[in-house]
């Protein structure tokens, strides 16, 4: 049987599955082709923060976008999302880091990103557990937190309620410019437009995608009476998102509703396996205590590392690929594709329409970092 | 006749026999209960041998000790979480 | 605060009997050797010192004493630090042994299955309660159902009945055919005098034993109050306090597994030697076969010899441990479970006890990986010990991966137990330069 469609999604990550969600609602026929669990890659080992981060123009109009249609859809989540808008407290040390926090305020404002800043007596009332003395926070109300596997079969079952197909325990072996997919066992499907939503993978069926993987690791402690309210992370964190060698870890926890805490997290480039390594493990609680030392005496149950899909500028590639219409990309969105799946899919979904973006399109289109056309 | 240990039981002291469990101690001072579970149901100790964790309490202020596995010490403190 | 790491020869995890046999036989030869025993003191399920202590126990745990190797009782392992070093875990402090050559000796626990009501407060392992009255747990004048399978239930019946409980029934699942065979093949491959003691002390007890007979559900809220069994088709119902059940043993094959040794069917590999696949690592005991006392004893004498470098002394000895390991396939032949048993949840019966994640939740995951990460089943505090080896059973999951640290861990002791390792590495490398 030969199998058509109009879009092929191959992944069923958080943005694979985001996609399918709004694609199904258009009335397009949608296959979506995984070859593990249902949010079994990156999406399944990482934190689940959605985020404004304003490290460039670009990164703060996707992020908030997508935060923004989290925010519009988080009604309808099931409880097993467990979807909870806890804020998210930005945390200064210096005077320098605080005048940073106040040009964040700034920038935030234009973009109507509501933003308070904290002093370091609101900070000891927000969060009471944080080791004394931090000069102050600013605190994001809107950001939130979810369960990220059980998102991306929300997204997914959804997209199947109006049609959309899984078929899952599928490697797909190559993707053709003509729209054709050839999965493991030499099956043929044909696809208006493929979408290569393989996270980490997709540079494995097209082999000019400059995705690298950028290994993370985070520890859940057992349930305690610590309190944290919301999530917190050193302001620092940006330079660690930034440092291309080498390993870099930083301050950034968060509460789980079960009283448990969450502890991130950590960048490393170059590292294949997901096993755990105790000199970054270590590096990155030792990180930890030095802000909340109520978290040494802490027990970790778990353990364990994911990869982040990175590219070259650390910002996606959302798009057709340039000189072919029929594949698209919607990969690369490292440390940030939860937040900002949603909005890549709803980027993608108007392009596909031909209806106009909500934010410009331009930044995240694949033709920045692919020389040539496809193949 | 073993030696006597006083033990501190969520703030009521108890004394038992030098190389009593705490989760012995615990049952002794007629708390089957040492922790809720995530649905808010009550448990107690279940594997007996420091496997199933069911047992944690907290012991001189080290949360998630387990109970079966500890030996009372004279003037230890112990909480529990039922 | 980085600490000094302990230099050892060998070091030891688990002090049951192969742990104490191949510390004693490895201090013999001079080896510097230490024991990592998760309990306050050394003796594993059979050997742990209490006022009733048997002689057999008292002597090896004498010789242990003399032997010279350092005990280190109250102490998990909870990972590796690098290849060649485990960082270990006190009540309140920790350290780091780094070692040239490794004995894993972490035994068996018993298989706990689910069935309506298993959360109830009142029901424990079989040989787990026994376990908890030896330490002082009182069963004086309880009412108590043991129920499960296999050998471990009549000596668990016996010790709780010697410590004051009321043994309303023993109920072995395994049907009468299977263990009339299972004992005749006792008399070939076990010594005589096992199976002797083991019928006397049936008869001396005065306890009704059920074969054929299973329990099926148990009610109670705050405590239990009634246990329902199976018996040639029909249901009994007995009030009581305790229902103390287990179905046999399941190795702790924990920290083999995070070490990356090979394991198949459910047990270390390891060779006539009790070498894993991994190059300095071995193996003893349970967790290389569940097949009791004398196997342990053997594997880890036989494990500290070969470190030793004795294999005169230890291939005698090769012919018994592997008649033992026999012993222990019969076992498990004799006592396999009935699928009624492996069936025994219902929807709401909760499987994951650390999550709270019932069998109804599970239903539709084929897999652990899905099942974990849609429900977080198997990841709670005890890390799928319990879930992870009632699954492997019911759904015939394959083991979850390990991944460090093996038991919840102050997050004290992980950095400064790894700042330890890569301060002394630095300071290695410091002087070769
Ligand atoms: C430690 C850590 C913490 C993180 N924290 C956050 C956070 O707090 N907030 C946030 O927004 N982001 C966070 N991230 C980033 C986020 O996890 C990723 O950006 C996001 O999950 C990427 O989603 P994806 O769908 O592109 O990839 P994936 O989730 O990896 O999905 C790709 C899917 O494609 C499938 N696949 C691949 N190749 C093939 C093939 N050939 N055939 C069939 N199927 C295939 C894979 O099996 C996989 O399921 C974190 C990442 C890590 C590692
Ligand atoms: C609850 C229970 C009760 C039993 N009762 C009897 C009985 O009455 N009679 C009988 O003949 N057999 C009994 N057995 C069977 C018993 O397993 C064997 O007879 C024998 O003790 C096996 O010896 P071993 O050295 O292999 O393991 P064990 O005796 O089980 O010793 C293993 C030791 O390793 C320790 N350990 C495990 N993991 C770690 C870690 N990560 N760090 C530090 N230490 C660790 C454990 O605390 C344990 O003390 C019992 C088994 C169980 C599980």
């Amino acid at each position: 049987m030969k199998l058509t469609c109009d879009i092929a999604i191959v992944g069923a990550g958080i943005v694979g599955t985001a996609c399918a969600y709004y694609l199904a609602q258009e009335g397009l026929k949608v296959i979506v082709i995984e070859r593990g669990p249902v949010g079994g890659g990156s999406t399944g080992s990482c934190m689940g923060h959605i985020v404004v981060l304003h490290d460039s123009v670009p990164h703060l109009a996707l992020t908030s976008f997508g935060r923004q249609l989290w925010q519009q859809i988080s009604l309808g989540l099931p409880e097993g999302v467990e979807y909870n808008q806890c804020g998210t407290i930005w945390l200064a040390t210096t005077q320098q880091q605080i005048q940073q926090l106040r040009s964040q305020q700034t920038y935030y404002n234009q973009y109507g990103i509501a933003t308070q800043l904290l002093d370091q007596d609101a900070l000891c009332d927000a969060e009471p557990c944080l080791r004394k003395g931090v000069a102050g926070g600013l605190y994001v109300p809107d950001d939130a937190v979810i369960y990220p596997p059980a998102a991306a079969c929300y997204l997914l079952a959804m997209a199947q309620s109006n049609g959309a197909m899984l078929l899952q325990g599928c490697q797909v072996m190559a993707i053709g410019p003509d729209g054709s997919i050839r999965l493991q066992g030499n099956q043929i499907i044909y696809a208006g437009i493929i979408i290569n939503a393989a996270g980490c993978w997709a540079s494995q069926l097209d082999r000019q995608l400059p995705i690298i993987k950028r290994k993370g690791h985070l520890a859940v402690t057992d349930r305690s009476g610590a309190v944290l309210r919301h999530q917190v992370v050193e302001v620092s964190y940006l330079q660690s998102v930034r440092q291309d060698a080498g390993a870099s870890v930083a301050f950034n926890v968060q509460p789980r509703k079960t009283g448990q805490i969450l502890i991130g997290s950590s960048r490393q480039i170059g590292a294949e396996g997901t096993e755990v390594e105790m000199p970054v493990l270590a590096h990155m609680l030792q990180r930890a205590v030095e802000w909340m030392p109520i978290l040494a005496n802490l027990k970790v149950i778990r353990a364990w590392a994911g990869h982040r899909p990175s590219t070259p500028d650390h910002l996606p590639m959302i798009g057709p690929c340039p000189g072919n219409e029929r594949v698209w990309l919607a990969t690369g969105h490292e440390g940030l594709g939860l937040t900002t799946s949603l909005a890549t899919a709803h980027l993608i979904a108007n392009m596909i329409a031909g209806r106009p973006c909500q934010i410009d399109p331009g930044p995240y289109l694949p033709g920045r970092l692919l020389q040539g056309t496809y193949a | 006749m073993p030696r006597l240990v006083t033990v501190k039981i969520d703030g009521i002291e108890i004394r038992v026999p030098s190389g009593t469990s705490v989760a012995a101690a615990l049952a002794l001072a007629g708390k089957q209960i040492t922790h809720r579970s995530v649905t808010g149901q009550q448990r107690g100790p279940f594997c007996g041998i420091g496997v199933c964790l069911a047992c944690r309490v907290t012991i001189n202020g080290q949360p998630g000790c387990r109970s079966c596995k500890v030996s009372c010490q004279e003037g230890m403190e112990v909480i529990t979480d039922g | 605060m980085a600490k000094t790491i302990l230099d050892m020869d060998v070091v030891i995890v688990g002090a049951g009997p192969a742990g104490i046999a191949a510390a004693v036989t490895a201090s013999r030869f001079g080896l510097k050797t230490a024991l990592v025993e998760d309990s306050p003191g050394p003796g594993g399920q059979v050997w742990q010192e209490t006022p009733s202590g048997r002689p057999w126990s008292r002597r090896w745990l004498n010789r242990l004493r003399a032997c010279g190797a350092q005990v280190l009782g109250g102490t998990t392992a909870v990972c590796p630090v690098d290849q060649r070093t485990l960082l270990v875990e006190t009540l309140d402090d920790h350290h780091v042994l780094a070692w040239r050559h490794l004995i894993l000796a972490t035994g068996a626990r018993e298989l706990l299955l689910p069935m309506p009501g298993w959360t109830v407060p009142g029901v424990f392992g079989a040989a787990g309660l026994a376990r908890l009255a030896k330490n002082g747990w009182p069963v004086a004048g309880k009412k108590v159902v043991v129920a499960g399978s296999g050998p471990l239930l009549l000596p668990a019946a016996l010790t709780l009945k010697r410590y004051g409980a009321r043994i309303a029934l023993i109920a072995e699942q395994a049907p009468i055919g299977r263990l009339i065979g299972f004992a005749l093949a006792c008399m070939y491959l076990a010594p005589a005098k096992l199976l002797q003691a083991w019928l006397y002390g049936l008869r001396l007890a005065n306890v009704r034993y059920k074969m054929g007979c299973w329990p099926a559900s148990v009610e109670g809220d705050v405590c239990l109050k009634k246990v329902s069994l199976v018996h040639k088709g029909l249901k009994i119902a007995i009030d009581c306090d305790i229902l103390a059940c287990g179905f046999g043993l399941v190795p702790n094959l924990e920290l083999a597994r995070l070490l990356g040794c090979s394991i198949q069917q459910g047990v270390v590999c390891v060779d006539q030697w009790q070498r894993t696949s991994v190059p300095g690592i071995y193996a003893a005991g349970e967790q290389t076969c569940i097949a009791g006392m004398e196997h342990a004893i053997l594997s880890g004498r036989i494990a500290a010899l070969v470190i030793a470098g004795q294999y005169q002394e230890a291939r005698p000895m090769l012919g018994a441990c592997s008649r033992a390991r026999r012993f222990g396939h019969a076992l498990a032949r004799a006592f396999a479970l009935r699928p009624e048993v492996l069936g025994l949840a219902d929807q709401e019966t909760i499987i994951c006890r650390c999550e709270d994640v019932t069998a109804g939740q599970l239903q539709p995951y084929t897999d652990w990986r899905k099942a974990r990460l849609m429900k977080r089943c198997g990841m709670g505090p005890c890390q799928g010990r319990i879930c992870g080896a009632a699954l492997s059973h019911i759904k015939a999951w394959p083991y979850p991966t390990a991944r460090p640290p093996l038991l919840p861990t102050r997050i004290a002791t992980l950095i400064e137990g790894t700042m330890a390792v890569q301060k002394a590495a630095n300071e290695a490398k410091g002087d070769q330069i």
